[in-house]
């Protein structure tokens, strides 16, 4: 019961860690978009 | 189509050269705005950019490829529609800076095929005029030629093709008629020498243009190029940036106008005199019209879409239609997809053992990205109503119709297009402003494309109208729901277009210019590209849910759910929930920020949502879902739980119909996107000043939608609709 309860636990720190990891990843692309030249789009946005 | 097929384009007996080298063929595609250039880009290539019934859809240069009739593999830039080669605004710099080799990457083309519109020949041969004295083999396809053929018009194609001196090959882009011939004359021109001006300037001109030439020449310009130039920058206003470098280049500029004028010439109009006076000559000797030109079907439409009366209200009849359908046609769909949701959620629930794991996965992924994809039938129905306005061009008339507001409010009447765009997204709305010439017209539109209620904002109005609007019937086919949308659409537009009149009254004032704007043909929407710009909308929202609404989903369950709290096991199952999210961080997070929404009527609750959606404003949908979904057994639709919800702290409705209706309005005017705030400092200049101007962006919105949701809940309260 305390072995499945661990495992159940190592899965959700690793989806969560990821979950977190990509949000912010996507701030920091985003950040560094707004750096770039104008010429081309540059941003990550998804929107268009 | 037996006329496509004609001797006027390499035909099947033509030879195509073998292949040089290894290297691909570059071909730049450049056009007048609205010639149907991204629709044979997409045609050539099999790729799906945006395409539309207006000038202006394209604003960068998109790079695209296909293979040969050689085998040799060809790539296509996609250049923003383009009048001349004046370059006035920043996307027709981008197309001149590439036909040139001067951009940024030295994407010198191969060939330039000029698209044309075969139904006004007139106004695009300037450019294609312009084009042919680059120095680079160019090819021309004459698009809509079937409109053409409609319209009565005959053009004689290898006439002209001997007037041009270029190959010419008739298309119809939406139909896929024309590409093959097209493609080999592609190939083909790439091996032909490069063409050079068909016309001769009148003597005493060209001895004062002379010096000029040998100045762009010693620059590095071809012979050729350098006789375009010449003309070009003395039809100018200004010299671009580019040229600011050359030594010597002011002085020759002013020393032949000085010139010119001395033989009785105007500088500045010298170019466009000489072109359209050898343009009107190739008219005569390859145009010719079957029957008079009548008041054709556009015409007769636009005698109503354009009236003065009629005209904005056959606008405003348009949006109720869609802003109704929106609500009406949608439901069903929705409830489907909600139901598939709650089951699939069940039988995850039912496969996976008690504990957090399944929590996460039932109350985090399904309860969090499950509420927001529900909204998925009504961002389709908005984009294919959107889509058929675009398409069959009423969106120009659209923009006629707004000019008049526009120029009262001291915006420029192209700003229209970029607020339209901002239906969709903000970050293409701003990036459309490049059309736009004047510096401050443009970063006053900047500035309120936000403004414009985004597909982003459409699951958080209609979770809250859905659970708080009554379904009333106002009018025959108008319920209230569906006009309380619309309210809040037009709320937005009003609002953006009286900040954009405040800028160009202080921080950006100017000159209003007059707008010059060209309304294509109507034309039946096609449904290939209809269906695809729809798909493309719910592939982009699917893909936005699948990715950071899931990640934020996962990430607000954990903030939801730890730390654990000692949980009073004698308390009902409701009390026990509420003990945990008040333990946990998010609790944490939402009572420190509560004192901040406390004033417009909100409990924490909606606080830490609000503060969740500044990621992205869809994430309030999914943190409610996410909030009311821990720990939850029954499977209630999150309308019904707001709808039940009680403020823990007064024991009234947490949520009231006039909340709802503020926190509309502060979704109306609030910020919340980082893309948008990114592609602002970008467009706005870039470095400090770009993040000043988005600064200031983020700023006056945050202010306008906390005091605006402000007065909605204190007004409203004050005159007693509180309850």
């Amino acid at each position: 019961m305390e072995t499945r309860v661990n495992a159940q636990l190592i899965a959700v720190v690793v989806i969560v860690a990821s979950a977190l990891f990509f949000v912010a990843r996507r701030v920091w692309r985003a950040i560094t978009a707004a750096r770039k030249p104008k010429s081309g789009c540059g941003s990550d946005c998804d929107c268009h | 189509m037996s006329t496509l097929q004609n001797p006027l384009s390499p035909d099947d007996s033509a030879t195509i050269p073998q292949p040089a080298g290894h290297r691909a063929l570059r071909v730049a595609i450049i056009g007048n705005p609205n010639t149907g250039k991204t629709t044979l880009f997409n045609a050539l290539t099999g790729l799906r950019q945006r395409v539309g019934n207006f000038a202006g859809v394209t604003v960068e240069r998109v790079e695209g490829g296909f293979k040969g009739p050689d085998g040799r593999r060809v790539t296509v830039l996609d250049l923003p529609g383009s009048y001349s080669l004046s370059a006035g605004s920043p996307d027709e710099q981008v197309a001149l800076e590439v036909l040139l080799g001067r951009d940024a990457d030295r994407w010198r083309p191969d060939v330039v095929l000029v698209v044309v519109d075969a139904a006004h020949l007139e106004r695009n041969l300037f450019l294609a005029s312009q084009v042919i004295e680059l120095g680079v083999p160019v090819v021309i396809a004459l698009n809509q030629f079937d409109v053409a053929e409609a319209e009565g018009l005959r053009i004689d194609v290898p006439e002209l093709i001997h007037e041009m001196g270029v190959p010419i090959v008739p298309t119809v882009a939406k139909r896929g008629e024309g590409l093959e011939p097209l493609k080999k004359a592609l190939i083909i021109a790439a091996e032909l020498p490069a063409p050079s001006r068909q016309f001769a300037i009148p003597e005493p001109a060209q001895g004062g243009l002379s010096p000029l030439e040998a100045c762009l020449v010693a620059d590095g310009l071809s012979a050729t190029a350098a006789r375009m130039e010449a003309l070009r920058l003395l039809g100018m206003q200004r010299v671009g940036p580019h040229l600011d470098r050359v030594p010597g280049l002011a002085e020759a500029i002013q020393t032949a106008s000085d010139e010119l004028r001395s033989v009785g010439f105007v500088p500045t109009r010298l170019e466009s005199e000489v072109r359209y006076a050898w343009i009107a000559q190739v008219i005569e000797r390859t145009v010719s019209r079957a029957r008079p030109a009548d008041s054709n079907v556009s015409d007769r439409i636009d005698r109503f879409a354009l009236h003065r009366v009629w005209g904005p209200l056959i606008f405003l009849v348009l949006m109720v239609v869609v802003f109704q359908a929106v609500f009406s046609w949608a439901t069903p769909l929705m409830d489907g997809i909600e139901a598939v949701i709650a089951s699939a959620g069940r039988a995850v629930g039912t496969v996976l053992p008690e504990g957090d794991l399944r929590s996460l996965i039932v109350d985090g992924v399904f309860a969090g990205v499950g509420s927001v994809l529900v909204f998925l039938p009504q961002i389709a129905i908005l984009f294919a109503f959107i889509g058929v306005l675009e398409h069959s061009g009423y969106m120009a008339r659209a923009a006629f119709l707004m000019d008049r507001i526009m120029r009262r409010v001291g915006l420029h009447g192209k700003s229209f297009i970029p607020m339209l765009s901002g239906y969709a997204c903000a970050v293409p709305g701003i990036m459309a402003t490049r059309t736009i010439e004047d510096p401050k017209d443009r970063l006053a539109t900047i500035m309120v494309v936000p403004l414009m209620s985004c597909s982003a904002r459409l699951p958080v109005y209609t979770l809250l109208i859905g659970a708080f609007v009554p379904a009333t019937s106002i009018v025959p086919g108008l319920t209230l729901q569906g006009a309380t949308m619309l309210i809040m659409y037009l709320l937005g537009t009003v609002v953006a277009l009286a900040v954009a009149a405040i800028f160009k009254r202080t921080l950006l004032k100017g000159p209003v210019r007059p707008m010059i704007l060209e309304l294509p043909p109507y034309r039946l929407p096609s449904l290939k590209s209809l269906g695809v710009s729809v798909v493309q909308r719910c592939q982009l929202f699917l893909q936005r849910a699948g990715t950071v609404i899931l990640a934020l989903s996962i990430v607000l369950w954990a903030m939801a759910t730890y730390p654990k709290a000692t949980i009073d096991t004698s308390l009902p199952m409701a009390a026990q929930q509420e003990q945990q999210l008040e333990h946990s961080v998010l609790g944490r997070i939402g009572h420190g920020i509560e004192p901040l929404v406390r004033p417009l009527g909100y409990d924490w609750k909606i606080g830490v949502s609000i503060a969740a959606s500044f990621a992205a404003r869809e994430v309030f949908v999914s943190t409610m879902g996410t909030i009311y979904g821990v720990g939850t057994e029954n499977e209630q639709a999150l309308t019904e739980r707001l709808r039940s919800e009680q403020n823990a702290v007064t024991g009234q409705r947490a949520y009231t119909p006039l909340i709802a209706i503020g926190l509309m309005v502060f979704y109306v005017f609030a910020l919340m996107c980082i893309s948008t705030i990114a592609v602002t400092v970008r467009e706005a200049g870039g470095g400090r000043i770009g993040w000043q101007w988005a600064g200031l962006q983020f700023a006056y919105m945050l202010v306008l939608a906390w005091g605006s949701a402000w007065l909605v809940y204190a007004g409203g309260t004050a005159l007693g609709f509180g309850g």
